[in-house]
């Protein structure tokens, strides 16, 4: 349709071009203009009468100004009859035109893109910031989208972390294993993997998600998410002696200011207590997985605050954050996100924050 | 569909110029076939560009966010004016804007020049289709505003909220309008050099596009000025930018090619200087455009700056202006030249005037890129301030407004001073009486500035004077006197009216410079200032949200010294979308006097800083500027100017009657 309207536009361009020439042929006599330079100088002619008039200029001075300007005037038509109009090169303008609509079409055809329409924001099905959505239709829609292309590692990475939240493991582990399958897998997305699985699985570490926890943390040997899951899953397994040295290599990578470390330490004191074969009063398997949520939840917060990251992890963030500490951390935790977001991302976390109900005056 | 086709049709006007350059160029030599060609090329690429800009401009308005321009300067919450705006707030769309301008000339060329001579308009769109062809080539190569992006994002970033203003809508048009049309200057005097052929007729051709030019240029950078003033809340109004100067530059140049393309018409004289001047000064233009893009240059107006685009600018400036001189060098010397004058005539004065614009030009044009050719040699970082740019400048303008209005007085050829000043006496007692007593009335002070305002009285009072005299009011009976006023030709009203508002516009620099009273403190709730006669009082502010902003308001109460009551305004913005800043002045006008306030930061619960600014007579500055522009817009409305367009006869018969 486009390439229609585009040799349609050419070929009404160098039709216009070729009949004005055709015609142009035809007018020959008449089209011979009013000599311009005559006419003008016929105007100087009025301004010397003119400065006479008001007294600038005497008689005689007037009389040279007129002498001057007939001498101009002669010269001027010496010039003029030495040269004929021609009309040669015909021929070379008229093959010109298709010329140039050949090189025009030829041109768009190299850098144009006329296989994409205009997308008006009216007409387009999509998301306006302020409308209330549910998040439904929106897994529904990128969901949709992963069906037409498999391959783009962004949506599984969107759609992965909403599958957690709305528990549905299953789908969860499928977006994991697919994110890195599709590209390398790093210890952060290894970790995610785990989490999904044992989450999967009622909570209870599998092994695969054991040995992806632990090829995560050897991958890295700063990585603190994966080393809190081991050393949480070592201590829940009563397995004190490993725990301990886990919680303490845990607590040597940190450099004893991050969100995390009294967590860590507190896991610490529970695993040493363990291996004392006494237990901490209040301290049962939940109070450590509560320690380690935690403690994964301040640690992104540490490294999202200190080197940044993307709309999604902050969105991760304030999502935990307003599980665990309420609204009011997590609206924090927004207003950091927003300030060191922008554009695109920073809109998504806008509206991602009115969803969970977080208003932002910013 | 439309972006594409936009897209398609800037593509053809491309090569469409192209084409239209190197027929023109081959075939000029009196062929109608090939005047015909580039004359119908000329416009077709206008109704082309037009038809590729409105597209774009359809793709803004309607937040067609897979436009990637759209996407990095615009937003679906902008007001309709902004999204509109945006398509030339940014690099991409203002070169689109410039080649929519250029072709925009050469298609009033081609559609108002039909009496000039059929080479030297073949010669002169031929060249127009060069620089059409190449910027467009710049614009779809390298800059190009019809970039897609798949998939589209939901919604852009956000024009830069400082520009989100009227002004957007006016400056960069207008300021365009004046730099693109001297193209047309420039192609007259490539198509003399080429064909060699220059004569009294050729500075008359080209005097309503300088006129034109010179016109738009002005109030551009007037108006650039005024926004500044407003917008940029720092209450000044020039500030001897790099951008402002490579603005003026062209505007001193064109200036001076205005008053020579006047000897060369009357006097046939000056030929090669006038030819000079129209490169230099569209070399100044393209300086003025692009050193803003190359990244050279860092100041407000670098929106868009890229290593490898100022290479290209570079490059392609290089050549354009490299070609120009290089072909005035060998061709110069053909031309014949005029006759000789004696120093004290018409043209004298023009040339002394000539003179001292091309120093001023060459003195800000040192100034401007002394610090940056300094920094590229030595690698030492310098600014040179407003202090050398107010001495350097000053004092060359102060013996050319002295002596401007003994110019129209001088008769052409030769003249005689004594006489002239004897004329003039009547305007040196009354300029004299006028300064008088404005000193009087302030108290007769010690300093430059009553000078400053005595030059602007002389100026103005000359230029009245101008029209008495030619009216020979004095000299026959008051009604003949009348009779002949009105009978004078447009050009002598508009020289008038022109030099009249530079006056006036000296004024204004003068007093808004001399006499500006400025207050910075912080203001609590209820808190009265008084600052130059006037009392402000802070009323308070309170948080209002725009469309796409919120803002924090502050109310004065200002009472003036004539009494009577007004609230001013204003406001501390933030744009959330960029996360942008931005203060938005108040300002009361009180005749020509305005009260600037700014509402600054918050001090303490209840306190906010405010500074204040009374500037007296501040808007004779602008006021002027459209004074001197709308006297060349009347000098248009000549017939004399409309080459060879048959006069009505009513009309030449009234002026035969005026003549007698």
């Amino acid at each position: 349709m486009l390439w229609i309207f585009v040799i349609g536009l050419a070929l009404v361009c160098i039709g216009v071009l070729w009949v004005g020439m055709r015609r142009g042929q035809k007018v020959t006599g008449d089209a011979v203009a009013p000599d311009a330079a005559l006419a003008f100088f016929r105007t100087q002619l009025e301004g010397i009468d003119r400065d006479v008039e008001s007294g600038r200029m005497s008689p005689e001075e007037a009389d040279a100004a007129r002498a001057e300007l007939a001498r101009e005037v002669i010269r001027h038509e010496k010039e003029t009859a030495a040269v004929r109009p021609g009309r040669s090169g015909r021929l070379v303008l008229m093959g010109t035109l298709p010329v140039v609509a050949a090189a025009s079409i030829g041109l768009y055809a190299l850098i144009g893109r006329a296989d994409l329409p205009a997308q008006p924001l009216s007409e387009r099905e999509t998301f306006v910031p302020d409308a209330q959505i549910s998040i439904e239709d929106a897994v529904a829609r990128v969901e949709a989208q992963m069906v037409e292309t498999p391959n783009d590692v962004r949506g599984w990475l969107v759609l992965a972390p909403i599958y957690m939240e709305q528990q549905r493991f299953d789908e969860a582990v499928a977006a994991w294993r697919r994110v890195l399958e599709l590209e390398e897998p790093t210890p952060d997305r290894q970790t995610s993997l785990a989490e999904a699985l044992a989450m999967a699985n009622g909570g209870e570490p599998t092994e695969e998600a054991t040995a992806l926890l632990f090829e995560a943390a050897e991958a890295d040997p700063t990585h603190v998410r994966s080393r809190f899951y081991l050393a949480g899953q070592m201590t829940q397994a009563e397995d004190y002696e490993e725990a301990v040295a886990m919680w303490q290599e845990l607590l040597a990578i940190g450099t004893g200011e991050e969100a995390w470390i009294p967590t860590a330490r507190q896991g610490l004191v529970a695993a040493q207590a363990g291996l004392q074969g006494t237990t901490l009063g209040d301290s049962e398997p939940d109070a450590t997985m509560d320690v380690m949520i935690r403690g994964m939840v301040d640690g992104m917060a540490a490294r999202l605050y200190q080197d940044g990251g993307s709309a999604d992890e902050w969105m991760q963030l304030v999502r935990s954050r307003q599980q665990l500490d309420g609204d009011a951390a997590a609206l924090e935790d927004v207003e950091r996100g927003l300030a060191a977001l922008e554009g695109q991302d920073r809109l998504a976390l806008q509206t991602y924050a009115q969803d969970l109900g977080l208003n932002s005056e910013q | 569909m439309i972006i594409e086709l936009g897209h398609f049709a800037l593509i053809l006007a491309c090569i469409l110029a192209a084409a239209q350059a190197i027929i023109g160029f081959t075939l000029w030599r009196g062929n109608a076939l090939a005047d015909r060609f580039v004359s119908q090329a000329a416009i077709l690429q206008f109704a082309l560009v037009g038809f590729a800009f409105a597209a774009l401009c359809q793709a803004f308005m309607a937040d067609d966010f897979s436009v990637q321009l759209a996407v990095s300067h615009s937003h679906s919450l902008q007001p309709m004016l902004y999204k509109f705006t945006s398509v030339w707030g940014n690099h991409e769309g203002s070169m689109l804007l410039f080649v929519l301008i250029l072709v925009l000339f050469g298609a009033a060329v081609a559609a108002f020049g039909r009496n000039l001579p059929s080479d030297l308009r073949t010669l002169v769109l031929s060249n127009q289709g060069m620089m059409v062809a190449a910027f467009s080539a710049f614009v779809l190569f390298t800059s190009n505003p019809f970039w897609r992006l798949d998939p589209a994002p939901f919604d852009g970033t956000e024009l830069n909220p400082v520009l989100q203003d009227i002004g957007l809508a006016i400056h960069p048009p207008l300021l365009y309008l004046g730099y693109v049309g001297f193209s047309i200057c420039f192609s007259f005097a490539m198509a003399a050099l080429i064909s060699g052929k220059i004569d009294a007729a050729w500075a008359r051709w080209v005097r309503p596009w300088t006129l034109a030019s010179w016109a738009f240029l002005t109030l551009g950078i007037a108006m650039g000025s005024y926004w500044a003033y407003y917008e940029l809340g720092w209450g000044g109004w020039w500030f001897w930018d790099p951008v402002e100067n490579a603005s003026f530059l062209p505007w001193l140049s064109g200036t001076a090619l205005l008053h020579s393309a006047i000897v060369m018409e009357k006097r046939n004289a000056l030929k090669v200087w006038t030819i000079f001047l129209a490169i230099i000064t569209f070399s100044l233009s393209l300086l003025g455009t692009f050193l803003v893009r190359s990244g050279i240059l860092t100041s407000v107006h670098s929106f868009a700056s890229d290593p490898t685009r100022g290479m290209v600018i570079l490059a392609m400036l290089a050549a354009l202006i490299g070609g120009a001189f290089t072909l005035f060098a060998l061709r110069a010397s053909a031309l014949r030249s005029g006759g000789l004058f004696a120093p004290i005539s018409r043209e004298g004065a023009l040339i002394l005037n000539n003179l001292f614009l091309s120093a001023a030009t060459a003195g800000v044009l040192v100034g401007t890129l002394y610090p940056l050719v300094l920094e590229s040699l030595t690698g030492a970082r310098i600014t040179v301030g407003a202090p050398f740019f107010d001495i350097t400048f000053g004092a060359l303008m102060v013996p050319l407004l002295l002596l401007i209005p003994f110019g129209p007085f001088l008769a052409w050829k030769r003249g005689d001073l004594g006489a002239v000043t004897q004329r003039l006496m009547a305007a040196i007692i009354v300029t004299v009486i006028i300064s008088l007593v404005v000193y009087g009335f302030m108290g007769f002070p010690i300093s430059l500035a009553p000078i400053g305002l005595a030059i602007g009285f002389w100026v103005m009072v000359g230029a009245i004077a101008d029209l008495v005299d030619r009216a020979a009011f004095g000299r026959t009976g008051f009604r003949q006197s009348m009779a002949r006023l009105r009978g004078l030709p447009r050009t002598a009203w508009s020289t008038a009216l022109a030099h009249f508002g530079m006056g006036v516009t000296v004024l204004g620099v003068v007093c808004a410079t001399a006499f500006q009273t400025e207050i910075v403190t912080s203001m609590r709730q209820g808190e009265t200032v008084d600052i130059a006669g006037y009392s402000i009082t802070y009323e308070g502010e309170i948080h209002t949200d725009g469309p796409n902003f919120s803002a924090d308001r502050g109310s004065y109460a200002v009472i003036s010294p004539w009494g009577g009551e007004r609230t001013i305004t204003s406001e501390r913005r933030v744009y959330p979308v960029s996360g942008t800043p931005t203060t938005e002045a108040g300002i009361g006008t009180y005749g020509f006097s305005q009260m600037y306030i700014q509402f600054g930061e918050r001090v303490g619960p209840d306190a906010r800083v405010a500074r204040l600014w009374h500037k007296p007579y501040v808007l004779l500055i602008w006021l002027g500027t459209i004074i001197m522009a709308s006297g060349a817009f009347l000098s248009l409305t000549d017939r004399r100017m409309r080459v060879g367009a048959p006069a009505k006869p009513r009309r030449k018969a009234k002026l035969a009657g005026a003549n007698k």
